[in-house]
């Protein structure tokens, strides 16, 4: 018989955590599917379950003068509806095309990078918004860059005896604007072939003064695409479209799988880019919806 | 008739009780002390059973039973084979629980019984089975190779069936013909997926010695006779009832699957109910699938485009069994030359074994695979004589006045030569050409072209022999306390809303309203015989027997109300539930004729006092049940088609192609269809529409995967993609309605419609959109963008680059 534990303290939670191997359930989107699929073939072994999700303290959203804070409990719905700047719309955009609307209402953004798939939606978009994870344990609280959380896949470095407690992403630059594609065999309810992430900021010229790019479902983990993001410094937004080549690609590694083929994956990610970036220069004030 | 219903879009009766949470599936039937089955399933395609052992499984607490092939008695057999053909070389079926051999992922190795399902699973656990397994050749190319690895060790070549047929001198014609066209198109597995999958119940009364199942089937009454003849009772002991069900499309008509058999044996011999609710992964592993066949088709033409002749070969993926014979192979093989008159014809198949889940039909039942193969014959027929596209159909459409249209030598899925009823296939190209715009489709390409995209013309004409014999019945009493219709009819539904249907045939013959007759169906104490729901002949073959039942039970009325309103039967009406003499108010009701014509006794009501034997309107010589009369307005009847008839439609769609993610976006489409008289039009839209949404799988989304090993890779809806409301287009029907001169009613079929000709239609579309770019021809289906992408030499530029 597996235990199931369900502390209202995150104190109580790391005891837990500290005691005894769990999977660690939130919203449950990934741990019941998994499960589920398991038992249908059968295999019945139980994990212990630590349920964090009556700990009050990890349901909050705060925005400070430097930087926004998302308790490890925060759904993709709430992410959805909040009132965030605008380098956040391609956040809040995956937020709308991860699953439906159920699943937004349960998932959780932490439970997203936890999982760590290479499909994560949103992996890129927390790639692109510089995000670091937040960390605790018995030990303390410790704070890593979201691309060196995840290290394989399905991979992090959440310890065994750590729970994430929050998602921290430092305020963006004035004027940053954010967007976010998914590529899917279906419109919805569709794991990603591919999608990119973005936030660019330029000056009142139009001159690009920031800008962070990111893919996922391409590589093992999500990748920044550090070249391109160099290439697009100190151009004309409105040219950014055509200064994407094919080398700003080289650090992904798309795999051939049932969902799409290693060289239509690269392709594909390739085109989204240039979607996104067309669509970031033709509005560059466009709000979330 | 003033409340003629025929035609009318009725509201659908049982939609209120659906929509609202009241249907009674089977997981709704909640029995005292009911048991529940869970099932031990092969993990490997194709393997030998060294042991198993089952004694961990028995003592787990909770446990009622543990069956394997070895204490399940004489139902220990081959399951029947349903429908058997002399072409079968060597036609195999399951047993119940696997004997020594295990040919598929999901084949039932093992039953438990329990006091509930978390047990039940938990035990199936506990049960050790030691495997040996064997190599496999999971494609269908690869199982019809030489030296293939068998399925079934003495089927050689793993040929379950081998099949030529001729009609006309097809040799002749293409020793004559100025050109010939030639393609293969392979058209790839899918599954029905219906939202409830399979389901039973059943319960043994020892003191009645009765066996009540209740079944998810599409086929009650067979499964009666299955189940009666398999535990050797007599039929009027066993009633099977199939209540609300989710949804079947194909999947559930047949029978036995090994769940229908075992659950009933466990009630007899656990003597207690058991229930067993198939779970979504069994569904991907455990119910049959369709559609894997490779065509390769030729036609000889005249330079102007008149096809003289057509050969086709076929290989049909049939799974690890043919339970249901070579029915899918057969209606493909008779279906593959559409609408047109193509005179010579040889048509040959083989229908190959897999280690994979058995193959029986699906929505469409190989008509999409025959449409998929001539259509994009006819569209690179014409693309090689340089024709258009209309052009080359309209030259070789059956005309109207060439009907009945036979195909001698051609035998469809009843037995009987192919004969097509009637049609008017060039107005429906027509319709189709004009509602999707044809006279504006370069400036719509050159629309999309401006947009970075690239639009194009699917096209697609089906033909459909739909309502099957051999018959159904119907039977038609007038209720004597309520003036309420019953109606009831052998076969059953899966939510199609037969029963509004139904309830139009006979309203609109005794003058009621249609939510005044009560419609039961798929249970065999209401109705026992019939045959099942398949092949899109519900409405055609028990709507007519409706029909027949209620027409004369309408003229029994107007003679008794003629009677009790002392007037002549050809002055009498029928509306609004009531006889009424033509222009005057005396009427009496159906309740009072119902009332009148069974002698009575006693008089319980005041209705009744008008039928004891003492009432002025008895007053009759003889006996008061005349010689050869029934009491009460009571008719059953049947309906027994001569041959099936022909439904047909023509889709057209402009597809839009994103030449960079090559992804599809369905800009328009259009339906044009003609199923003859249409009882209630917004049903027979739900259909095609369903329908489409089911082609539409087949044509951009679905396809059951499997690695070599046999093993499924997407058994589960994270993985096989349906479409959903957000990939389906806004569909234009066109309704055309030719009737069918085969039955009282006028009507065809229009179950698969909708299915039939999407995959043609679409890919044919994307083909026609990626001319410029030098495509070339898109043969397969479904169509995924990593498929254009290749074709448009996206993958070689990325081993270039």
């Amino acid at each position: 018989m597996a235990a199931y534990f369900r502390p209202t303290t995150l104190e109580e939670a790391l005891a837990v955590r500290a005691a005894q191997p769990v999977t660690v359930l939130a919203g449950g989107t990934d741990v019941y599917p998994i499960r589920a699929n398991k038992v249908g073939w059968g295999d019945m072994h139980r994990d212990d379950v630590l349920d964090i999700s009556a700990i009050a303290e990890l349901k909050e959203i705060e925005q400070t003068a430097d930087r926004l804070r998302f308790g490890a409990l925060t759904t993709w719905s709430q992410m959805r509806r909040a009132d965030l700047p605008e380098a956040f719309a391609g956040y809040q955009a995956a937020s709308r095309d991860v699953g439906g609307v159920q699943v937004q209402n349960r998932g959780t953004l932490v439970g997203n990078i936890c999982t760590a798939s290479p499909a994560g939606d949103g992996i890129p978009c927390l790639l692109s918004l510089d995000a670091e994870i937040e960390l605790a344990s018995a030990r303390g609280r410790r704070t890593v860059p979201i691309q060196d959380f995840i290290t394989g896949y399905r991979q992090t470095v959440c310890g065994h005896d750590e729970l994430v407690t929050a998602i921290l992403i430092p305020r963006p630059p004035a004027g940053a604007v954010g967007d976010f594609l998914k590529l899917g065999a279906r419109r919805y309810l569709v794991i990603s072939i591919a999608m990119v992430a973005a936030v660019i900021a330029a000056d009142d010229t139009g001159v690009i003064h920031h800008a962070s790019v990111a893919v996922g479902a391409c590589s093992e983990v999500a990748k920044r695409l550090h070249d391109l993001e160099a290439a697009l410094l100190g151009q004309p937004l409105a040219s950014a479209p055509d200064l994407i080549e094919h080398a700003h690609f080289a650090a992904l590694k798309p795999i051939g799988d049932l969902r799409a083929s290693g060289h239509y994956r690269d392709s594909a990610a390739r085109d989204l880019v240039r979607d996104l970036f067309v669509r970031l220069s033709a509005e560059p004030k466009r709000r979330a919806a | 008739m003033a409340t003629r219903t025929f035609g009318e879009p009725v509201q659908r009766n049982i939609d209120d009780r659906l929509l609202t949470g009241q249907g009674h599936y089977i997981d709704d039937i909640d029995l005292p002390s009911v048991a529940h089955a869970a099932f031990l399933r092969s993990p490997f395609a194709r393997a030998k059973i060294t042991s198993i052992d089952v004694s961990a499984a028995r003592a787990h607490p909770g446990v009622l039973g543990v069956f394997t092939c070895d204490n399940i008695g004489h139902i220990d057999q081959d399951l029947p084979l349903l429908i058997p053909h002399p072409c079968l070389v060597g036609p195999r079926t399951q047993r119940p629980l696997a004997r020594g051999d295990v040919y598929y992922v999901g084949q039932t190795v093992a039953m438990v019984v329990a006091v509930d399902r978390y047990t039940a699973e938990d035990a199936v656990r506990l049960i050790e089975v030691d495997y040996d397994p064997l190599p496999v050749s999971v494609e269908l190319e690869d199982a019809a190779a030489d030296g293939a690895n068998l399925v079934h060790e003495d089927v050689a070549g793993n040929v379950a069936a081998h099949f030529v047929q001729n009609s006309g001198d097809a040799a002749a014609a293409f020793a004559r013909a100025d050109h010939v066209t030639k393609i293969t198109v392979r058209v790839e597995r899918s599954t029905a997926a219906p939202m409830e999958g399979r389901a039973v119940c059943a319960r043994w009364d020892r003191i009645t010695e009765q066996l009540m199942v209740w079944d998810s089937t599409q086929a009650p009454i067979s499964v009666r006779g299955g189940l009666a003849s398999l535990f050797d009772i007599d039929e009027d002991r066993v009633r099977v009832v199939a209540p609300d069900v989710g949804g079947g499309f194909g999947q559930k008509v047949l029978f036995f699957y090994p769940e229908e058999v075992l659950v009933p044996m466990a009630a007899i011999q656990l003597d207690r109910p058991v229930k067993w609710i198939e779970d979504r992964t069994e569904n991907f592993i455990g119910s049959t699938q369709e559609r894997t066949q490779v065509h390769t088709i030729e036609l000889a033409a005249t330079k102007d485009g008149e096809v003289l002749g057509l050969r086709d070969f076929f290989l049909h993926d049939t799974g690890s069994f043919i339970p249901y014979g070579i029915a899918i192979a057969q209606v493909a093989s008779t279906s593959i030359a559409g609408p047109y008159r193509i005179p010579n014809i040889e048509v040959e198949f083989k229908a190959i074994y897999t280690p994979t889940v058995p193959v029986t039909p699906y929505r469409g039942c190989g008509r999409p695979q025959a449409c998929f193969a001539i259509e994009r014959a006819m569209d690179k027929l014409a693309e090689e004589l340089g024709l258009d596209r209309f052009e080359v159909r309209r030259r070789n459409f059956i005309a109207p006045d060439q009907f009945p249209w036979k195909r001698e030598g051609l035998l469809f899925a009843d037995g009987l030569a192919v004969c097509y009823d009637s049609g008017e296939y060039d107005t429906a190209l027509s319709k189709a050409a004009e509602a999707i715009g044809l006279d504006r489709l370069d400036e719509m390409k050159a629309d999309a072209r401006a947009r970075g995209k690239y639009l194009g013309l699917g096209l697609g004409f089906y033909v459909e022999g739909t309502g099957l014999g051999p018959y159904e019945g119907g039977h038609v009493r007038i209720h004597p306390i309520t003036g309420k219709i019953y109606v009831n009819t052998g076969l059953s539904t899966q939510g199609q809303g037969h029963d509004t249907v139904f309830a139009q045939i006979a309203a609109d013959q005794l003058g009621v309203d249609p939510s005044d007759v009560i419609v039961v169906e798929g249970d065999t104490g209401a109705f026992d015989w019939g045959v099942a729901t398949f092949a899109s002949r519900a409405a055609v073959v028990s709507g007519n027997a409706i029909h027949k039942a209620a027409s004369k039970a309408r003229e029994m009325v107007i003679e008794a109300a003629a009677n009790m309103l002392e007037a002549a039967p050809g002055d009498i009406e029928l509306a609004e539930g009531k006889a009424r003499i033509s222009g005057s108010d005396r009427a009496v009701t159906l309740a009072e004729v119902a009332t009148a014509t069974n002698p009575l006794r006693y008089a319980f009501n005041k209705a009744a006092q008008s039928a004891t034997q003492f009432a002025p309107a008895s007053k009759h010589d003889g006996p008061p049940l005349a010689d050869g009369k029934a009491p009460g307005i009571e008719v059953t009847d049947y309906y027994s088609p001569p041959y099936s008839t022909w439904a047909y439609g023509c889709h057209a769609a402009l597809v839009e192609v994103d030449p960079a993610l090559c992804t599809v976006d369905i800009r328009q489409y259009v339906c044009v269809h003609d199923c003859g008289n249409m009882i209630n039009p917004m049903i027979v839209e739900g259909q095609v529409i369903g329908g489409m949404a089911q082609g539409l799988g087949g044509a951009l989304y679905e396809k059951v995967q499997y690695d070599q090993d046999g093993n499924p890779r997407n058994a589960g809806f994270m993985d096989f993609l349906m479409p959903y409301a957000t990939e389906m287009p806004k569909v234009d029907i066109v309704h055309m309605e030719t009737p069918s001169p085969l039955n009282p009613l006028g009507i065809k079929g229009v179950g698969e419609a909708g299915t039939i000709a999407v995959p043609a239609t679409i890919i044919s579309g994307i083909e026609d959109a990626l001319k410029p770019l030098g495509a070339g021809h898109f043969h397969e289906a479904p169509v995924f963008p990593h498929m254009i992408f290749e074709k448009l030499g996206g993958a070689d530029q990325a081993k270039a680059s």
